[in-house]
């Protein structure tokens, strides 16, 4: 009878602390390792979504771009995303909104997207890439977008150089394989490349191409966001807590600790990479700029009312 | 039920799907630009058909499935007739394709990328692993199952072995090989559309994948229709060939039922 008893208190008390937690609103973001998502994974281990009780979970994948269907599926709700597919799913009919900022790449170079090519290989400028094999990691997304345009711009025959995709983490091993013979990479993977000796930089799509390039931008759909308007706000919250943090430690030990805890990277490494901006705002007129270059690469038919794309709850 | 009830039936069955798939779209609401209606599909594939976009994607699987499918068929049929013909062959290959075979050959196009690069010798020689071994087990068994009574007559008449194997085993043993050329062309394509999704060179699997990243959902359908419009011609054709060629054995295609998986 005592035993009873004592099995139904803890029991009630086990279930008294679930119920409070209970309280707390459970939601996912699609994360990837890269170096533009520092500030999910800084308000994440910081605590921040704690703080505004959410309960956040992370979902993670090495192709940012093929992750994404994963925001209209429902498969989490928040997702920062680069700007070149966003625009290109909501052509499509996709609706997603911005409902804050992410990364933005300023010039001038080094910024943290070099087109990287072996070292002890025939590509020392971007001419040399024709008749040679580029990596990007997505198609039709931001790097592939941006590398041809740079590449345009140095007076490369697109037509003779052949873009395949290779998501960030797998690149450095296809360079240095030989599967390809440059690749578009991002930070960390580009320190990396070039601190093994092995890789070579060979220009930088973003910043040579384009002076303020905004890169990813946090997404949620516009039907469960008009729904969920407080989650929103309080996820935005914690986003720019973490936005801001990721930007004040860009060079210093507390962003190295952040940044090689997610990455798994050595911390000797990742002390040398480059770090883009974190603003706190969304800058239209950039994003309008990249519409721009969409539709001059027959991305877009034409460009989508940017403005009328952020949500505010 | 006659012969065109039969097909009636069935075509009046999808025909329904459709309906309740093109309904369902339109009901959809937020989720509609995901999951759109088969008259937006079609529309946009008749687009994309008129614009001249269809064809050098098909034409160049096609082509690569064909080069991989004709090498594969050419060393399974060679190897396959000697190990069925030689029990000494077979106790030599034997534990090396029993090793290979259970390998699902769409996980040899990553390691395959560093020996064979990205471009179409990859891709023909996944489709030609792909289409060797339910060739090579079939052709095996329709060899061993040869009827004893040909072999002796064979050798009563002096027939030496390669005319017996050529002109009495092998086309006694053709209605259990097309068995296995009806399962590995199904395999065979998708071994190509697999390695065109990974190496991104090309082709109907590259297209489909390049639509995925733009979010071109439509587009997206659009191709997985080409396939599967492609996929059933494919098909007839290989029927129709196969009824030709093996006219003087109708009452062997009860074979295609026992043929072995591989």
């Amino acid at each position: 009878m005592i035993l009873d008893i004592k099995r139904a208190l803890l029991v009630s008390l086990v279930g008294l602390g679930t119920a409070a937690h209970a309280a707390e609103v459970a939601v996912k973001v699609g994360v990837s390792p890269i170096i533009d998502m520092a500030q999910t994974y800084a308000a994440v281990g910081n605590g921040y979504f704690r703080q505004e009780g959410l309960d956040v979970e992370a979902i993670a994948g090495g192709n940012i771009v093929a992750l994404l269907p994963g925001l209209p599926a429902g498969q989490f709700q928040f997702i920062a995303a680069p700007i070149v597919t966003v625009l290109q799913g909501v052509a499509s009919g996709i609706k997603f909104r911005i409902i804050g900022p992410g990364s933005a790449i300023v010039a001038p170079s080094p910024d943290i997207s070099p087109i990287v090519a072996r070292a002890d290989g025939p590509i020392r400028n971007p001419k040399d890439l024709e008749g040679r094999t580029l990596a990007v990691p997505s198609l039709n997304g931001n790097l592939w977008l941006y590398s041809r345009a740079y590449l345009e711009k140095k007076g490369v025959d697109l037509a003779k150089v052949r873009i395949l995709e290779v998501p960030f983490p797998q690149q450095f091993d296809a360079l240095v394989s030989g599967r390809i013979d440059a690749a578009s990479m991002t930070e960390p993977f580009a320190t990396r490349a070039t601190e093994s000796g092995k890789g070579r930089i060979v220009g930088y799509p973003y910043t040579e191409t384009q002076p303020v390039f905004v890169s990813v931008v946090l997404v949620a759909m516009a039907d469960w966001a008009q729904q969920n308007p407080d989650t929103v706000r309080r996820f935005v919250r914690a986003y720019l807590r973490g936005q801001a943090y990721a930007n004040l430690h860009k060079k210093d030990a507390e962003g190295v600790k952040l940044i090689s805890s997610y990455t798994k990277l050595d911390p000797a490494v990742v002390g040398k990479i480059a770090v883009p901006d974190f603003p706190q705002t969304v800058d239209i007129k950039a994003i309008e700029e990249t519409a721009r270059l969409m539709v001059r690469h027959g991305l877009l038919k034409s460009a989508p009312d940017i403005k009328a794309l952020v949500h505010v709850p | 039920m006659s012969a065109v009830g039969a097909r009636g039936l069935g075509a009046g069955f999808l025909g329904i799907l459709l309906a309740l798939w093109e309904a369902a779209a339109r009901m959809s609401g937020a989720k509609a630009a995901l999951f759109p209606a088969p008259s937006m599909v079609a529309g946009t594939l008749a687009t994309m058909i008129a614009e001249g976009h269809v064809f050098v994607p098909l034409a160049e699987s096609m082509l690569r499935l064909g080069a991989g499918y004709v090498a594969g068929l050419a060393l399974a049929v060679a190897l396959g007739v000697a190990m069925g013909y030689s029990r000494a062959l077979d106790n030599l290959f034997e534990p090396l394709v029993e090793l290979l075979r259970p390998i699902p050959k769409a996980a040899l196009v990553s390691p395959l990328m560093f020996f064979l690069g990205i471009g179409d010798l990859m891709k023909v020689t996944v489709v030609a692993l792909g289409v060797f071994f339910p060739i090579l087990i079939n052709t095996i068994l329709g060899v061993r199952s040869v009827e004893p009574e040909f072999l002796e007559t064979a050798r009563t008449f002096g027939i030496g072995t390669r005319s017996m194997l050529a002109k009495i085993v092998l086309p006694a043993a053709s209605p259990q090989i097309f068995a296995g050329m009806h399962i590995s062309l199904g395999m065979g394509f998708v071994l190509v559309i697999v390695a065109e999704m990974i190496s991104a060179d090309g082709g109907l699997g590259f297209a489909i994948v390049n639509a995925q990243r733009s979010f071109r959902v439509k587009e997206m359908y659009a191709w997985v229709v080409v396939l599967a419009l492609t996929g059933y011609a494919m098909n007839a054709l290989f029927m129709l060939l196969r009824g030709r060629i093996l006219r003087w054995k109708r009452d062997s295609w009860v074979l295609e039922e026992t043929a072995a998986q591989a």
